[in-house]
């Protein structure tokens, strides 16, 4: 979050700085004027509609079209998020690239920590995308069954931190546990899950499954549980990408015959 | 008790806040260079050189007239600033600080990593200083005055140490060096081969009283600084100054000397009164021609970086109306950091704090390799141009070395590279020249060309390429033009 600053032209002018970490308020998803009006008047009424209004600190993504869908308008800070992917190199980890940029700016350099990542982290792409190498801390466990352990030393006690976790097995029940841990605490935990644990419970907050676009630019990403009601559209968002030159897969060529046909002049 | 004495011999020249360091600048006293900046001595400029003759030599000296009054000014701003390290600071005039480091050190982590900060915070501020630390105060000043940047830490040690430093060691002593002279008294040692009745008829208690107090014969009572209730300083610029980076770069030393008084006491500001002194344009200005310039906090804090950022901020939005010569930095109100509720201060002592915990926890349960710190390495081959290191290694502290690299990030010199990485890479099949992996796949032209190494055992020639499968999924291939342009998978862009 960038400081933003706003100051006066009084004659002795003054400065104020934001304060960082302002809350955002959660948004309604499709405010629909017509016929709502009279149940708005209600206090204390919860439309069923709305995402849930929580306390939330949260990371904003970087997309706008993803942080209208989410609580707190940013990946949630003190919950679980899973990520649902059996595809690697679709850009699961791309997507995170802008948040994790703006968190590098921040004072106090929170770190990412990565656990047990299913291969080397490559220091040049990170630091590629605005994101110090030196804050990313690489964490692997000699044995599996550390990991667990280590996934919830850091949710609970790590300062401002974001952590990616691949674990290998979780029970719904270490889940639970994870969830307790990072709660109210201002860490950033998303772990990276193969797709299939869509089919389990999970006590995480934010479920999302992803799915490439075909041209390998779009990410589409079905939110499966959230706090809030339900969306069944996916979001559509696009992760910084290294295709520059690659044109879409579906792209048609353009043939003459398709052209607009230019108007006859009149001879 | 340990002593670390700060010498400043070129405090008369760094009280001034220079920008530049190249331009040529001296202090000058009736009509003589004082003392030259390196830029005006790389010229010939040299102490005792009439100003005009120092002019002739190099017209573009900028120059200013001592004043001891600054001098002792920037003396005792640093001698706040410094009582961040340690509760006892002294101020050792005209060019010394004495700090008792100790009883510090510890909580610093260590003598070493405590003069290293002392050190750097000195810089930040444009000030060079001689470190020399010794059991007693006055031996610690010796040895830093004559220029020996040692820690020496036991009493015996010390007197083995400074019989053999020159007369001008002692502070008493340059008064009398015309005198030394013709007895033929060059070092400590032939001062202490003189009769000492003698020698306190001829030079007076001082001299005697310095040289026992330095050997740590008698008891050497300091008086310590104490903080004041406000803090207030005054940075004069060497030349007036309409530059926004030139009045940043001053204040930033006076913010820093802020921040140093704030952690000191334990303090922090939620707002900072700076004043901009404008240049006399006619003898019928004004004489208090001024800027005020309020710098309000959201938080309080005792952080100089987020106090510069908003003055950066501020002055890059404004253009100075005339110039600058005089910058005053005050904090009025000072709150007690314990009584802040969730100040940044205390924040970011307890991120340090609870990291700190956490790793020495995973450290003892999965050993001092478990936790790595990615590093980007200065190479062209893929495979050699990032690492990673074991974060216990790299440092003492381990929170410390999670910093935020002081320069933004460099934008990447080469093209797109993935963030899993494959060493070493998978051959890939492929039908004809085209490679295959889950099927056809997509390449991006032009490729990138690495070829490097041939200096040593492990030359690459590759051409590499961003490949994108049916499914979406975004590979970093190459072909290897020594390997008969095989294929081989070396990423994948997460």
């Amino acid at each position: 979050m960038g400081q933003a600053l706003a100051f006066s032209d009084d004659p002795e002018e003054t400065v104020y700085e934001s304060s960082a970490g302002a809350r955002l308020d959660a948004t309604p998803l499709d405010r629909t004027p017509t016929g709502a009006a009279s149940l708005e008047s209600i206090p204390g009424l919860w439309r069923g509609d709305t995402l849930a209004r929580v306390e939330l600190e949260s990371l904003p993504t970087g997309y706008d079209a993803l942080n209208a869908q989410l609580p707190g308008g940013g990946w949630p800070l003190g919950a679980l998020t899973e990520i649902l992917n059996d595809r690697c190199g679709i850009g699961e980890l791309r997507l995170f690239f802008p948040a994790l940029a703006a968190l590098s700016r921040q004072a106090g350099a929170p770190p990412v920590i990565l656990l047990q990542p299913p291969y080397t982290p490559y220091a040049p792409a990170f630091a590629g995308a605005g994101i110090a190498p030196e804050q990313v801390l690489l964490l692997r466990t000699p044995r599996p069954e550390d990991a667990l352990w280590a996934c919830e030393q850091c949710l609970k006690y790590a300062p401002r931190c974001a952590l990616f976790a691949w674990p290998q097995k979780l029970k719904p029940q270490d889940l639970r546990r994870l969830q307790l841990a990072v709660e109210r605490r201002p860490v950033l935990a998303v772990l990276m899950r193969e797709a299939r644990a869509a089919q389990q419970s999970s006590a995480a907050a934010l479920r999302i499954a992803l799915k490439p676009g075909a041209d390998g630019r779009q990410l589409h990403l079905s939110i499966l549980k959230r706090r809030g009601a339900l969306i069944a559209r996916p979001v559509i968002v696009e992760p910084p990408s290294p295709l520059f030159f690659l044109p879409d897969h579906h792209e048609e060529p353009v043939h003459a015959l398709d052209r607009p046909v230019p108007a006859a002049t009149a001879a | 008790m340990l002593w670390t004495a700060l010498y400043l011999p070129q405090l008369p020249l760094d009280c001034h806040a220079q920008t530049d360091a190249q331009a040529p600048f001296a202090i000058v006293e009736k009509r003589r260079i004082h003392m030259a900046n390196a830029a005006a001595r790389a010229a010939g400029v040299r102490a005792d050189l009439p100003l005009s003759a120092a002019l002739a030599l190099e017209p573009a000296l900028q120059s200013h007239e001592r004043e001891p009054l600054l001098e002792k000014a920037a003396l005792e701003a640093l001698s706040l600033w410094a009582l961040q390290y340690t509760s006892a600071v002294s101020l050792a005039a005209p060019y010394g600080l004495l700090l008792e480091t100790g009883g510090s050190a510890r909580l610093f982590g260590g003598l070493e990593a405590l003069l290293q900060q002392i050190t750097d915070g000195l810089a930040a501020q444009g000030h060079s200083a001689l470190l020399a630390s010794a059991p007693t105060p006055a031996g610690a000043l010796m040895l830093a005055r004559s220029g020996y940047a040692e820690h020496v830490t036991t009493l015996p040690e010390l007197r083995h140490r400074l019989p053999v430093l020159p007369v001008e060691a002692l502070q008493s002593a340059q008064a009398y060096s015309a005198t030394f002279e013709s007895l033929g008294a060059r070092s400590v040692a032939d001062l202490l081969a003189l009769p000492r009745d003698g020698m306190k008829r001829r030079f007076g208690d001082f001299l005697l009283d310095e040289i026992d107090r330095a050997f740590g014969h008698v008891p050497d009572p300091l008086r310590p600084v104490t903080l004041p209730a406000a803090f207030s300083t005054t940075l004069p610029l060497p030349a007036p100054a309409e530059s926004s980076t030139t009045i940043i770069y001053a204040s930033g030393r006076g913010l820093r000397q802020l921040e140093g008084f704030l952690r000191a006491g334990k303090h922090a500001v939620d707002r900072i009164e700076l004043t901009l002194h404008h240049e006399r344009q006619s003898r019928h200005d004004s004489p208090d021609n001024v800027t005020p310039l309020t710098l309000h906090l959201m938080q309080p804090s005792a952080d100089a970086r987020r106090f510069i950022l908003l003055l950066t901020e501020h002055l890059n939005r404004h253009t100075l109306k005339r110039r600058v010569e005089r910058i005053t930095i005050a904090a009025p109100q000072l709150l007690r950091a314990d009584e802040i509720t969730h100040s940044l201060l205390l924040e970011e002592e307890d991120a340090a704090k609870s990291m700190r915990d956490l790793l020495e926890r995973v450290h003892a349960r999965l050993g001092p390799e478990a936790v790595r710190q990615l590093q980007v390495k200065a190479e062209h081959r893929p495979e050699r141009a990032s690492g990673d290191t074991a974060l216990l290694n790299t440092s003492h502290k381990p929170a410390a070395a999670i910093k935020k690299p002081k320069e933004p990030l460099p934008p990447p010199v080469f093209g797109p590279r993935p963030a899993w990485f494959i060493d070493p890479p998978l051959p890939l099949d492929a039908i004809g020249p085209n490679p295959i992996y889950e099927g056809k796949l997509d390449l991006q032209e032009p490729p990138e060309h690495i070829e490097s190494g041939w200096w040593d055992s492990k030359p690459i020639q590759r051409e590499y390429f961003v490949a994108r499968t049916e499914e979406g999924r975004l590979l970093w291939i190459f072909r290897d033009e020594r390997r008969e342009n095989r294929w081989f998978l070396q990423g994948y862009f997460s």
